[in-house]
């Protein structure tokens, strides 16, 4: 294990291309069985309802991966693991909550009393004359225009990015740039929107701007994994 | 843009230790701060959807719909 691990850095030191950790025909079945658990944890995280349950996945996933190591396995770095992990998740929770609310799902009792109470605690965009507008859902059409981006071609692309950089592939490297600079701009305009119809919005909800934060905080993705994945060494991830 | 390289601790002669800690310890600052934050902000993203539900269906039911 040990060699292989030195072969493989020394490899990359020289400047050449290896097949590593994670990618390629090399995975071990505990490693493919651990990235199964991640992924379906990441799915199940992303329904909302049941994220303490897809926690579990995860951290099955995590302790997976551990045993796979202890065994002498090369795996992937746990720091990559972790990110690919949190965009997975970030994707799916929000492909999850705006999809609700741009699609039909507005309009079922189940749909309507989660949206409306989330609106009714956080952001009174989802409560203020709620399924009023022509397409349903949220009446603020700012925030309507974002989610069909958002919904139809943001999040989708983040989390199969965040999958790629999973399996250390170099596509999948190059697309969670991408995908977090496209995220940036769309916060942008997202809180640009916000301050515009601020008082309608904010003024109607329980807990205003401080409980929108306390929610919303964990949606701040891109801030976080952009000085991580222009500094780290991209010489890790294989065609 | 230069890449920050993230060191190998070694564990004796010949041996590298690839353990989270070994990693940890051989990140750079920046890639800790990150590596701390997603760990954290994981564990908030699994657990606010189902705090935020069961509220809601109580405080206000499904009348609403």
């Amino acid at each position: 294990m040990t060699a292989s691990i030195e072969t493989t850095a020394a490899s990359l030191r020289d400047g050449g291309t290896v097949s590593v950790q994670g990618s390629g025909s090399g995975i071990s079945n505990l490693q493919q069985r651990s990235d199964r658990w991640l992924l379906a944890g990441c799915v199940v995280a992303g329904t909302f309802v049941l994220g303490p349950i897809g926690l579990v996945f995860i951290i099955v996933a995590f302790v997976l991966l551990k045993r796979a190591q202890q065994r002498g396995e090369a795996i992937r770095p746990w720091a990559v693991t972790l990110i690919a992990t949190y965009c997975m998740i970030d994707g799916g929770l929000n492909f999850m909550g705006w999809g609700l609310d741009l699609f039909w799902a507005h309009d079922t009792v189940a749909g309507s009393t989660f949206l409306n109470g989330f609106g009714k605690l956080f952001d009174g965009g989802y409560y203020v004359n709620y399924n009023l507008h022509a397409m349903g859902g949220t009446a603020f059409t700012g925030e309507k225009a974002l989610e069909i981006g958002g919904v139809l071609f943001l999040f989708p692309m983040r989390v199969i990015a965040a999958w790629g950089f999973l399996k250390m592939k170099r596509w999948g490297h190059q697309f969670m740039i991408i995908t977090s600079w496209m995220y940036c701009l769309m916060l942008i305009c997202y809180f640009a929107d916000l301050s515009m119809t601020f008082m309608a919005r904010f003024g109607d909800s329980i807990t205003g701007v401080t409980g929108y934060w306390a929610f919303n905080v964990f949606y701040m993705t891109p801030f976080i994994m952009l000085p991580y994945l222009h500094t780290m060494n991209r010489h890790q991830f294989t065609d | 843009m230069e890449t920050i390289e993230e060191t190998a601790v070694t564990d004796g002669p010949g041996q590298v230790d690839h353990s989270f800690r070994a990693e940890w310890r051989g990140l750079p600052t920046i890639h800790k701060i990150t590596v701390a934050i997603t760990s954290l902000f994981i564990i908030g993203l699994c657990c606010e959807g189902t705090f935020l539900v069961p509220y809601v269906v109580l405080r206000w039911g499904w009348t609403r719909g």
